[in-house]
């Protein structure tokens, strides 16, 4: 993984494509320009201008904004290099606004209040006032009534609104903070602290009585003495001596928290108990962010490089966390929960996905009659005889080679038995239906089929000379186009029309012309007869020479699976066109001929299912294609010419030069590959729906979620989907770690 | 004598290459069904639905004068770019002009934003050196691989109600996140993208960054400048191969998504559907508009080919520095 990546970082020509088909610097200026010079008069044609104006002043404020932060940020990190106290005056500025402004925002504290007067509003119905302090005493005692009041004040500071809360925090951060850089001890000591105790008097008078604890100066004090005393170890622990007082005062301020805050209950407490359980931990956080004598330039230094690193990685690691960390963990959690998220139900949701008939579908294992679909399917027996097939050639060669009896490991026998295999697990997964087993199904064919053709483009587009670049290009064009467009252009494709008119889609019509010609010369068929014979004779000739070249290589040696994967594809047709079974085009009972179209994608059931994966590796073929080639190309010419003089035919110098050498990269693209298929959606939904028995994981998993809207099931679906992949992930850090270490 | 001999042996070559014969198989079937959408899109209505898009030659009859037609129900008489003409109108309909926009407004801050975040990111990750560097670098490319769908749900919640943390074993929530009511709208659409594309950018630009010349860093760091005048003065203009490549990526990644779209714009009006949105409901309703979904969906996959043909190196190179996204 590192390695390619690495590699193409320095090195341009290990680019898979040639760059004679990319446009050059002027072109590609001139197209881009024209684009949005069309874009902006179709826009104004049909009165999107306005849109599009207020969509890219968006963009620009967004963006503007963002970056201001940033270099805001470092501006701010390069202050300290030159002036601590200023530096530390911005920092606790924002800190306190920020710190404020959260508190605003979570309704802890509030706004509404004419002093003595204090308004009620409820969940439903109307405010309303009371004035009468008793009342007031009486009504926030009872619990019920409470809970249900949204905002109600006190007096003090309450009056404080929206925009005078975080003021008020920038100023005291501010003060604070400059305080904490100053030169004397004593103001760097007392003037946070009593700020922070300042602060803290402010929330608590502030405070919404639903969110008053109901907290005992002892337990906050004993909680201090506690934190105090664990961070206080943990330094001593590590050997972080000189920081020994201030994260003691750290910890006590976090103590001073947990023994205020989240221990005693919320809402029966008095104004005086708030001002006590605010006020301790500011006043504790202020005096450790005073404690610290001025810092010299190794302090300065370490302190700018630590600070850098959080600023730069701030933005990332948040994103990171609220957009994928943070929610993976809550659908793991979800789906043990019901279809609301509401309560626990253990393992019903997997239980519910594993035993429900779409999920795992054995119906189709055995047919009416009892017998097991799979032993009377001909792909399981070709697969078998495929099998033993390989190995009788494997004994054979090793045979004629070596006069032992043993297993040859030529090309020859594997690729047989390698083909065997595939075909085995198709019989298996068309009898297994459900959308567990189609979602490895797709995983199976799709990577096995994109990787083996972009392994054959890859090497066969090396001998095309200067076709290369555009055959692959070709090839390559799909990955640009989107699953939603690629569905599309295959649905127009795959559909077939009425048998009275013309076929529209090439699959059809080639279908159908192959049956004419396979039919040629019957009654009502516009093919001559000739046609058919001189197709015949022209396959009869070439299995022919087909069978001649395999003897000859047989008794030579030397390996021949292309030639005998071309005998029996031509067996084949041979044998399909003598026996006129071939196309779409069969012959009636009453002597008359009909074509016969295929419904892709919904009646050849399940193989519908092969024909949406089709679609599929039509794009990921380019893929593989273009890393395999950079692969290929990277692979050092003096090994391949070594092989050359040491007499290995061209296969050979693939099979045992060139592939070992790029079998790492065929690892990157399988892995690539099986990642992007476990979570195939697009393709599915927009080709069949999930109709027809198509549906995979991830179509359930939208129904399940979004359609249905149950939670529970559908964050299951998602944690199976995860699971299947969590191989591939794991591979990946434990290839990360070799690399990095 | 000699050289029509060899020039018959050429032919016979020629004809009995059959590795060519497969390749050039491959690329025409790999071809034929973008062929057929561009040519058909041409085409009217009734000539997609009686013969296939190779019967394109015998269309003989087709008016060829540029500009829309003014009435679209002429019998008779066709023009080239009729179809197009209907499908970038202001049509509620079939219109994708709108839903052009509206992936454009997805696409583009979703390719800018994580540009510039991972950017950072990844110089931190390659040249400030800090505790927790490796396992913290580590631990985000093990990300790259995780499923999409693992997240949607809690995302969806998010972006329509907000994120709130309940502290365990109290009852008092606090709001982590407020509720923007940002689904349905296109900035949830790209704020799910950014944080999807972060690993991805960040392995990307950091394998690029961290092979920059140490020796080039530390001399500026040498002469004093900090570290946010080496990223900006001289590693980011250094990268702008690999943050070329990342953004063509990224671009064509979010142009074309459909999940992610389908689910946060789900109650948004048809307005804010992207493309890919648009094409997927025509494709649900069958007949009225299927003669209009080939020039649809050619408009769809036009501004990606484009990017993808006139920065196909840069392209290129994305797709082997990182070839685990996916």
């Amino acid at each position: 993984m590192t390695a390619v990546a690495e590699e193409s970082a320095t090195d341009d020509h290990s680019d898979g494509t040639g760059r004679r088909f990319s446009l050059n610097g002027g072109v590609r200026g001139v197209v881009l320009t024209s684009l949005l010079l069309l874009l902006l008069y179709a826009s104004a044609q049909s009165d999107q201008l306005g849109r599009l104006y207020s969509i890219s002043w968006k963009i620009v404020l967004v963006v503007g904004l963002s970056a201001a932060v940033f270099v805001g940020a470092n501006l701010l990190i390069s202050q300290g290099r030159r002036n601590w106290a200023r530096y530390r005056a911005l920092a606790g500025g924002l800190l306190g606004a920020a710190g404020f402004g959260l508190l605003r925002g979570n309704r802890s504290v509030s706004t509404l209040v004419a002093d003595s007067e204090f308004i009620f509003t409820r969940d439903e119905g109307e405010p309303f006032v009371v004035v009468d302090p008793a009342q007031i005493d009486a009504i926030s005692k009872v619990a019920e009534l409470r809970s249900g009041l949204a905002e109600y004040a006190t007096g003090g500071f309450a009056s404080l609104g929206t925009f005078e809360w975080p003021l008020v925090g920038l100023v005291l951060g501010l003060v604070a903070g400059y305080a904490t850089g100053h030169t004397n001890r004593i103001i760097r000591l007392a003037v946070p602290t009593a700020i922070g105790a300042f602060a803290g008097w402010l929330i608590g008078t502030s405070l919404l009585f639903r969110n008053r604890p109901d907290a005992s100066i002892v337990e906050i004090v004993l909680f201090a003495i506690m934190g105090a005393a664990v961070l206080a170890g943990i330094s001593l622990l590590f050997g972080k001596r000189h920081v020994l007082v201030e994260r003691a005062l750290f910890g006590a301020a976090i103590g001073a928290t947990i023994g205020g805050w989240l221990l005693p209950d919320l809402g029966s407490g008095s104004g005086s108990t708030a001002i006590i359980a605010a006020a301790i931990p500011l006043a504790l956080l202020g005096l450790r962010f005073g404690w610290p004598s001025d810092r010299d330039a190794n302090g300065l230094a370490s302190f700018d490089r630590r600070s850098r690193a959080v600023i730069f990685l701030a933005p990332a690691l948040t994103f990171l966390s609220i957009n994928l960390v943070v929610p993976a963990v809550r659908t793991i959690l979800t789906s043990f929960l019901d279809r609301d998220s509401e309560e626990f139900v253990g393992l019903d949701n997997y239980e519910h996905l594993v035993t429900s008939e779409t999920f795992l579908d054995w119906r189709s294992w055995s047919g009416d009659d009892g017998t097991w679909n799979i032993l009377t399917s001909r792909l399981t027996w070709f697969g078998l005889f495929l099998i033993v097939a390989g190995f009788g050639i494997a004994y054979s060669i090793n045979w004629t080679r070596n006069r032992t009896s043993g297993l040859d490991h030529s090309p020859t026998s594997r690729a047989t038995m390698a083909v065997g295999f595939f075909l085995l697990a198709f019989a298996f997964f068309s009898v297994i239906r459900g959308t567990f087993s189609n979602t490895i199904w797709w995983m199976f064919t799709v990577t096995i089929g994109a990787t083996v053709l972009g392994l054959m483009m890859a090497v066969l587009s090396q001998r095309a000379g200067r076709w290369e670049s555009i055959a692959k290009s070709l090839v390559f064009m799909p990955m640009a186009i989107s699953m939603v467009g690629a569905s599309v252009i295959w649905r127009l494709q795959y559909a077939p029309k009425n048998i009275s008119g013309e076929q529209t889609g090439a699959p059809n019509a080639a279908w159908i012309a192959l049956g004419k010609l396979s039919n040629a010369g019957l009654d009502g068929n516009t093919y001559p007869a000739w046609s058919r014979w001189l197709l015949l004779l022209v396959l009869a000739a070439l299995l022919v020479r087909l069978g001649f070249r395999i003897y000859g290589s047989w008794q030579r040696s030397e390996g021949f699976a292309g030639a005998t994967v071309a005998l029996i594809v031509v067996g084949w047709l041979f044998v399909e066109f003598l026996t006129r079974s071939m196309g779409g085009f069969t012959v009636l009972e009453d002597g008359s001929i009909q074509p016969q179209t295929v419904a892709f994608r919904e009646e050849v059931r399940p193989f519908n299912n092969v024909y949406l994966m089709f679609i599929l590796i039509w794009i990921q073929t380019g893929f593989a294609m273009v890393i395999l080639s950079a692969a290929i190309k990277a692979v050092p010419e003096e090994l391949l010419e070594a092989a050359r003089i040491d007499g290995a035919s061209e296969s050979e110098q693939f099979f045992k030069v060139t592939l070992p050498q790029i079998l790492p990269t065929v690892g990157v693209v399988v892995t690539a590959i099986l990642v992007a298929v476990a979570k195939v959606f697009d393709i599915v939904r927009v080709s069949t729906g999930g109709n027809f028995g198509t549906n995979v994981l991830a179509t359930d998993f939208f129904d399940e979620a979004f359609s249905f809207l149950n939670r529970g099931v559908g964050s299951a679906i998602a944690v199976t989907i995860l699971l299947i992949v969590a191989p591939v992930l794991i591979f990946n850090v434990y290839n990360m770690q070799k690399a990095e270490a | 004598m000699h050289d029509n001999n060899s020039l018959i042996d050429r032919i016979y070559r020629r004809l009995s290459n059959v590795p060519m014969w497969v390749m050039w198989g491959i690329v025409v079937v790999w071809t034929i069904p973008s062929l057929s959408l561009f040519i058909n899109s041409f085409r009217s209505r009734t000539r997609q639905r009686d013969s296939g898009f190779w019967e394109f030659v015998r269309d003989g009859d087709r008016d060829y004068r540029l500009g829309c037609p003014e009435d679209y129900n002429a019998p008779d008489l066709f023009h080239m770019i009729e179809n197009y003409c209907v499908v970038l109108s202001n049509d509620q309909a079939s219109g994708m002009l709108s839903s052009v926009i509206s992936s454009l407004a997805i696409a583009v801050p979703s390719t800018i934003i994580p540009i510039s975040i991972a950017s950072f990111a990844a110089y931190a990750f390659a040249w400030i050196d800090f505790k927790g560097r490796k396992p913290l670098f580590i631990g985000t490319v093990a990300l790259l691989s995780i499923p999409l769908q693992v997240a949607l749900i809690p995302l969806l919640i998010m972006y329509s109600g907000g994120a709130h943390f309940t502290i365990p074993f109290t009852e008092r929530t606090l709001t982590m996140v407020p509720d923007f009511a940002l689904a349905g709208g296109p900035w949830a659409v790209v704020l799910t993208h950014t944080g999807f594309a972060m690993p991805f950018a960040i392995f990307l630009l950091h394998n690029y960054m961290s092979s920059l010349p140490g020796e080039l860093i530390e001399s500026a760091r040498v002469d004093g400048a900090d570290h946010f005048s080496t990223f900006v003065r001289l590693v980011l203009p250094l990268s702008v191969p690999a943050i070329a490549a990342f953004a063509i990526f990224q671009f064509l990644w979010t142009w074309n998504d459909y999940l992610i779209a389908v689910v946060m714009l789900n109650g948004g009006t048809p307005e804010v559907f992207p493309t890919t949105q648009r094409i997927a409901n025509l494709a649900g309703d069958f007949g009225e508009t299927e003669h209009l979904l080939t020039a649809g969906a050619f408009v769809q996959a036009f501004v990606p080919l484009v990017v993808f043909f006139s920065l196909q190196r840069y392209f290129v190179r994305g797709l082997l520095a990182g070839s685990v996204k996916g």
